[in-house]
């Protein structure tokens, strides 16, 4: 899905200037207030563009947005102004911005469009907004977006779940649990403090690269198709997740050893889920 | 019951790891039962990378032994993990049984694995391999078909019907009971094939070493069209042509069923079993 509307959507950067002429470029600032007494969830959900995040001793949320339409003509302009939503939500414990497109896709929520409607409708403009947000550190963090940009956090506390499609994931100096996903780009991760939940961090091609501080104690999850595994921690082999005897399902017996390979650092803690099928995996013991 | 322990080096298992543990293979052992033990199972192996052995034995289920073997360094290396130590990684697998039909296979063309099986006598068998492998067959009666691409192919004790193929590794057979009328092939490009028949077995034999000799301790009583089979055709655009076959056609006991022995660059042995 996220790659079909890609299609519609996101031409290659070269066909841009030839195809659209007429561009509108505009910028949003919004302060975002947490209700009191809640949990404190910043939730941004974007199509095109970048979200950057920076952790910060505010009580606030500041975003700046940048938004640029691209269109054929005029009418295509006002067209995107009306298709392509950008909302928010404030005074909530959950707060942030939401980008819909003609259909209402939300990044990260399933889309239910049949093919021929695509066709219709593919649009003659193109919308990216680029997040550029400090958060109160301690907020917990739901990133989204799809096209043509990187998510990339810094200094933040809380927990996370970041995705991407079709650009990198970096988080630096974090802390928290959580998922970390991409699908063509890296995911770097450098953690201030170590998890204490489970978390994963996964990409199809490119490589994982996660920095943890001195003292971690937890069980390593790794697989990578096409590329290795490497870490500098004193890690212990561990057995694969596999049942001890097979099972037998409507008649079927199935016994099944997955590929991930399970090492454990330390006295063993959270499980630590590390994957990708192009490239390599990195687990690094941040300091040294 | 089930051991898993793998060797990494010491750095990573001084200090924690009972010695003796640290010594074991990294295996599983796994029991495969049958939905129906009294009918012959057909076990169903196609690998990238790996060895197989079956041995057939006098039990009820299949029991398997599974060595994922740990991967070797890619030739690239991550200029980016300088400092950090390489994880081996080995292959995940499935096992599969319905309706008596075990099927085995790995998820990474690029990780060996060795299945180690041990099947009722009287099992079908149905096994390929490309890589780094052997495929060794032994004390099994049914229909085998058997494959394997850079290495060889060992059939030990065998009964039922044969075909057994090789691209660059020998194939070699000894069968001590074959099913009447029923055809067998046994090839290699670059190997040797080599097979031992009961004495009494009824045959027609079609021989053949493109860039090496052919030898049987069998009276092969040489077909009279033995002489070359030749085929003549012409095709649309005309072009008339004849080729000459050039196996060695015969019969032992009378003759039978086809028997096909043919390597490219090895020689063909066809002996007399006891």
């Amino acid at each position: 899905m996220a790659i079909a509307l890609a299609l519609v959507i996101g031409p290659a950067q070269a066909q841009r200037s030839s195809r659209y002429d007429v561009m509108d470029d505009s910028a949003i600032t919004r302060t975002l207030v947490f209700a009191a007494g809640g949990g404190r969830t910043l939730d941004v959900r974007n199509i095109n563009g970048f979200i950057h995040v920076e952790g910060t001793n505010d009580s606030a949320v500041q975003m700046s947005i940048r938004k640029v339409i691209r269109a054929e003509t005029r009418d295509d302009l006002a067209d995107a102004g009306r298709d392509v939503r950008l909302e928010f939500a404030d005074n909530a414990p959950r707060v942030g911005a939401t980008v819909t497109d003609t259909q209402r896709h939300v990044c990260g929520e399933p889309w239910h469009d049949d093919d021929r409607d695509h066709e219709r409708r593919r649009p003659h403009y193109e919308v990216r907004f680029d997040f550029t947000i400090r958060v109160p550190r301690d907020a917990v963090l739901r990133l989204c977006t799809i096209n043509a940009a990187d998510v990339i956090v810094s200094g933040t506390r809380g927990d996370f779940d970041v995705s991407n499609v079709n650009g990198l994931v970096e988080m630096r100096d974090v802390a928290g649990s959580g998922r970390a996903h991409t699908v063509n780009g890296p995911v770097t991760v450098t953690f201030s403090a170590n998890p204490k939940q489970s978390s994963s961090f996964k990409t199809v091609n490119g490589n994982v690269d996660v920095s943890f501080p001195p003292g971690l104690a937890a069980d390593f999850s790794m697989k990578t198709f096409n590329g290795g595994l490497f870490t500098d921690f004193d890690a212990l082999p561990l057995a694969s997740t596999a049942p001890t005897a097979g099972e037998r399902r409507n008649g079927k017996f199935i016994y099944r050893v997955n590929e991930f390979t399970r090492v454990r650092v330390g006295n063993g803690g959270p499980e630590i889920a590390f994957e990708t099928l192009n490239g390599n995996v990195r687990a690094r013991r941040a300091g040294r | 019951m089930r051991m898993r322990q793998c060797v990494w080096g010491l750095a990573f298992v001084l200090g924690s790891m009972p010695l003796a543990a640290r010594q074991q293979a990294d295996s599983d052992r796994i029991s495969v039962p049958l939905s129906d033990p009294s009918r012959p199972a057909v076990i169903d192996i196609s690998l990238v990378q790996g060895s197989i052995t079956v041995r057939g034995t006098n039990r009820k289920d299949v029991a398997v032994v599974a060595r994922p073997e740990t991967d070797r360094p890619n030739r690239r290396s991550d200029p980016d993990a300088t400092g950090l130590r390489r994880i081996p990684q080995s292959a995940g697998y499935k096992i599969t049984e319905q309706g008596n039909r075990i099927k085995m296979s790995s998820d990474s063309p690029n990780r060996a694995i060795t299945f180690e099986i041990e099947a009722p006598s009287r099992t079908n068998l149905k096994l390929s391999t490309v890589n780094g492998g052997e495929i060794l067959v032994e004390n099994i009666e049914g229909d085998l078909e058997v494959s394997n691409v850079n290495g060889s192919v060992t059939l030990n004790g065998v009964a039922g019907s044969v075909v057994a193929g090789a691209t660059n590794g020998s194939v070699r057979a000894t069968l001590t009971r074959v099913t009447d009328a029923r055809e067998m092939a046994f090839t290699s490009l670059n190997g040797t094939v080599d097979v031992t028949l009961p004495p009494t077995t009824k045959a027609n034999l079609r021989l053949q070493s493109d860039h090496g000799d052919v030898y049987s301790d069998f009276d092969v009583q040489l077909a009279p069209s033995s002489t070359p089979v030749i085929q003549e055709s012409r095709s649309s655009n005309g072009r008339y042509r004849i080729s000459r076959n050039r196996s060695i056609v015969g019969t032992i006991n009378g003759g039978g069923p086809e028997f096909e022995l043919r390597t490219f660059n090895s020689n063909v042995y066809v002996r007399k079993g006891r």
